[in-house]
């Protein structure tokens, strides 16, 4: 029956194959995102872009009532810490934590960043942030003793200066970028460490 | 392929078949994989073009 409907329209028949072809395509192409083959991925969250095609892979700030966050502006550090999660579609090894800001800091202030290590001690491993470039920060973190649950690591930022009760001061973020390394496919598969 | 079959009933319902098609394997993909397709994309907005090429179905009857 269905080969007399495609005998009567050959055309539909070449449509059909088309978007068949097109959803394996695209299936392909999520594949090669999840899979990670060539061992490096870069997730970025820009506060500038207030549309959003997805749900992103860097989660907003908590606790909420440390961060000052209007709609359509960047967030403001208002006491520290901070803490975010980064979803990730498989482990890596290495990570490196940029961000770029807009600082009303108190000149010297001391910015640390830190990824969580173990989730019953809280305990974060704290590195102060380098400054690489005008108002942006780097730090590198060593994954392999970082805790990951449900694909997702947790980072801190921690301004010390902040912690001080009704601190006039604030850091706003303008972007967060993560810059992921890890094993690539052919390491991975044949258990090759990097 | 000429602008009358672009717009043509029979187009459209493969289009609406292809969204229908795809939305089902985002889904089972999301249920194998949790946020494989989430991160990237919002599933909801596919939902609203199934559903618009549905009712223009319909009202095309």
């Amino acid at each position: 029956m269905m080969l007399q409907f495609f005998k009567k329209k050959p055309f539909l028949l070449k449509v059909r194959l088309v978007w068949i072809l097109l959803i394996i395509f695209i299936i392909l192409i999520f594949f090669f995102l999840k899979i990670v083959p060539l061992g490096k991925a870069t997730y970025i969250k820009n506060y500038s872009h207030t549309f959003k095609l997805g749900k992103g892979f860097i989660n907003n700030f908590t606790p909420v009532v440390n961060v000052n966050q209007k709609e359509d502006s960047s967030p403001r550090i208002i006491k520290s810490p901070v803490y975010f999660s980064v979803f990730t579609p498989r482990t890596f090894s290495r990570a490196k934590l940029i961000i770029k800001y807009r600082s009303n800091l108190t000149r010297g202030a001391i910015i640390e960043a830190g990824a969580l290590v173990s989730p019953a001690t809280a305990d974060y491993n704290l590195q102060p942030l380098e400054l690489v470039a005008p108002d942006t920060l780097s730090a590198d973190f060593n994954l392999k003793e970082v805790y990951r649950s449900n694909g997702k690591y947790v980072f801190t930022i921690s301004i010390p200066s902040l912690e001080i009760i009704n601190s006039p001061d604030y850091l706003e973020i303008s972007e967060v970028k993560i810059e992921f390394s890890g094993r690539n496919l052919y390491q991975k598969i044949f258990d090759i460490s990097d | 392929m000429d602008l009358k079959f672009l717009l043509s009933r029979l187009f459209i319902k493969e289009v609406f078949y292809f969204l229908v098609c795809l939305w089902l394997v985002f889904i089972v993909l999301e249920v194998i994989f949790p946020n494989i397709i989430l991160v990237y994309f919002n599933i909801n907005y596919l939902f609203l073009l199934v559903f618009g090429f549905s009712i223009f179905l319909l009202i095309k009857k």
